[in-house]
């Protein structure tokens, strides 16, 4: 067995967990406080606004549920792609934010104002994007509830 | 193919979870949001009726009624004063001796924001820059219980 053999599933464990703890995490204060972030949502001016409660509603739920198969490794590369796509609508919607100069607070992890969008938390979210991507594409996880199921 | 077949099986029970818990939720929000609650091209910042509330009992602000019919229909917030857009002239000349432009007022209307919006620009336009809007207005200060008066709206 070479290093790299010994290296990857490690690697693939670390990824598998940090994301999906992160995701488990951004969920916790959305769902205590949906109001509040279906205002964080409206200030990006992306979701048309009947939809912000059904949106602010459902995303932390995805958030949890994709979060929690990451860590526990069940059905988890459809949890990589699940937080991957939300990750790239994140980055898509802070550029875009960016872009037309919104002052807005990213709302990503704390909905009573938290941290403003700006470009450190695009270049975080092409970490968290790379990551994430790590399960997806790695096939061994000898640690993963799949693997142990198969 | 496969990754797409179990995101498909999360999402669903995500949209499961999301139903049961939105069902047995008791401050769950309406599915369909109501636009003019988060109309974002107001001219001064929204503030919450917990928020409100407390600035309230902090007694730092003062309260503005803006609405057509003041307090005759059903009450006001106790304290508020009257400034509404169909008189405001008159209504600011009454009030000029109590409030400064330095003060910093909460405005409401009946629920929604937007006509509200027009007593707060012409208040910035008189010089009051320390203005924001109660969000959900009388209706929703009053569904949380906070205290309202059947008097005429007055300092």
């Amino acid at each position: 067995m070479t290093v790299r053999d010994q290296l990857l599933p490690l690697v693939h464990l670390v990824c598998r967990w940090a994301v999906g703890a992160v995701f488990v995490y951004a969920s916790l204060d959305k769902l205590i406080h949906p109001d509040a972030f279906a205002q964080a949502i409206a200030n990006y001016r992306m979701v048309p606004l009947p939809l912000l409660h059904t949106f602010a509603w459902l995303l932390p739920v995805v958030e949890l549920v994709a979060g929690a198969a990451l860590i526990v490794g069940w059905q988890r590369r459809g949890a990589a792609l699940l937080v991957s796509a939300m990750t790239v609508m994140f980055i898509i919607a802070i550029a875009a934010a960016l872009a037309r100069g919104l002052d807005i607070s990213c709302g990503c992890f704390d909905t009573a104002g938290g941290h403003g969008v700006g470009v450190d938390l695009l270049i975080r979210d092409f970490f968290l994007l790379a990551a994430a991507l790590v399960p997806l594409i790695l096939p061994n996880d000898r640690w993963a509830l799949d693997a142990r199921r198969r | 193919m496969a990754a797409l077949r179990e995101a498909w099986v999360l999402l669903v029970i995500a949209v499961g979870l999301a139903v049961v818990s939105w069902a047995i939720r008791g401050d769950r929000l309406p599915l369909l949001a109501d636009p003019d609650i988060y109309a974002l091209d107001l001219p001064v910042p929204l503030v919450s009726v917990a928020e409100a509330r407390e600035l309230y009992d902090a007694g730092t602000h003062y309260f503005v009624d803006t609405r057509a019919d003041g307090p005759l229909a059903d009450g006001a917030i106790p304290g508020s004063f009257l400034i509404r857009e169909t008189t405001f002239d008159t209504d600011i000349d009454d009030v000029l001796d109590f409030l400064y432009p330095e003060d910093p007022l909460i405005l409401y209307g009946a629920s929604l924001p937007l006509p509200v919006a027009a007593v707060a620009v012409r208040l910035q336009a008189r010089g009051y820059e320390n203005l924001v809007i109660l969000q959900g207005g009388y209706e929703a200060w009053r569904q949380a219980g906070g205290p309202v008066t059947d008097g005429e709206a007055g300092p």
